[in-house]
């Protein structure tokens, strides 16, 4: 039901690598203080956008949810309210980066991980009203999303620059070269 | 010939860049465009709001949190505009202690166990509507004035 067409060895292989780098990223990046509660570099925002690309949605989903449940167990963060956050940061903005990918297809890579970046950290802010109870949070969201657009932007062109190289598109078998 | 070409692809590249972007630009000139309003009429409002008398209430999960002086009395929130003397007060987070400081019209959190310390780097806090927010030991702490509604911004 989940896979309609068969995954080869190489898609499996560049999946679990995919999944491995955005845990590398997630971990790394939570080592970065900026000083800010949740912001960060959105690096693993990056790998995602490249998964809905090269796997399509079930796929992507897997390794955003996967990322973020064992990187939090890796940083100790698991079940804590960093944890609530990272996963409504990165579930939300998985779908609006699939919506964005799937119908709004005048957006590039770029638009849609800027699109993705903002709702990232929307999503943190609004986990954060909930859970402390205050809308006093508020207060950081607009450092927090003037810093996620140009995270966003700067990934998003990075993953345009990764879909456009052709051995890792064939890989993968991702058609859609021209990006 | 073949250097005349290459000069004349580059103009054509770069229109092509642009067009292809287009909406992505868009996008985030419009959000960008939002949220620096915000960012804007937030530093305003900071600014007009330094010399009023504070209040601070530590809240743990949303709730009010007890924290009770030498004779057993609870001091949360905090009259920040009456304190005169420093004062150190440890709390317990959900995961670790945080060590709490108090001064005339002015609150931080001067040591966290927490591993991003985001609420220890946001220093010294003396202006309403400007929280502390310990994320990991689910610790906020809302700082208010009676006198906010003296404030004309502009």
């Amino acid at each position: 039901m989940i896979m309609k067409k068969k995954i080869t060895i190489k898609q499996l292989t560049l999946l679990a690598m995919l999944l491995s780098l955005a845990l590398v990223l997630s971990i790394a990046e939570s080592f970065i203080p900026f000083g800010i509660p949740g912001l960060k570099l959105g690096l693993a925002n990056m790998v995602i956008l490249l998964a809905i690309y090269y796997f399509g949605f079930w796929m992507a989903l897997a390794i955003d949810i996967l990322r973020v449940i064992i990187s939090s167990i890796a940083i100790g963060t698991f079940l804590a309210m960093g944890f609530w956050m990272s996963l409504a940061g990165a579930t939300l903005s998985f779908f609006v980066m699939y919506v964005f990918y799937r119908w709004l297809k005048i957006f590039t890579p770029v638009g849609n991980s800027i699109a993705g970046a903002y709702t990232h950290a929307l999503a943190q802010i609004l986990v954060g009203v909930f859970y402390l109870g205050s809308w006093g949070v508020f207060y950081y969201f607009p450092v927090m999303a003037i810093a996620s657009l140009i995270t966003g932007t700067f990934n998003g062109f990075i993953v345009e620059m990764i879909l456009k190289n052709k051995y890792l598109s064939t890989a993968v078998g991702y058609e859609k070269t021209t990006i | 010939m073949e250097k005349e070409e290459i000069t004349q692809q580059k103009p054509e590249k770069k229109k092509n860049f642009i067009l292809k972007h287009l909406w992505d630009f868009v996008l985030l000139g419009v959000l960008l465009v939002g949220t620096t309003t915000a960012y804007v009429a937030r530093s305003a409002i900071n600014n007009k709001s330094k010399d009023l008398d504070i209040t601070a209430t530590v809240l743990y999960e949303g709730n009010v949190m007890e924290i009770k002086d030498e004779h057993g009395k609870n001091k949360n929130p905090f009259i920040l505009s009456s304190i005169n003397e420093y004062q150190e007060i440890e709390i317990q987070g959900r995961h670790t202690t945080l060590t709490i400081g108090l001064k005339h019209n002015a609150i931080a959190v001067v040591h966290s166990g927490c591993p991003g310390q985001e609420c220890v780097h946001e220093g010294w806090v003396d202006r309403p509507n400007h929280p502390i927010v310990c994320a990991h030991n689910g610790i906020y702490i809302e700082i208010e004035s009676d006198n906010w509604s003296d404030i004309t911004i502009g």
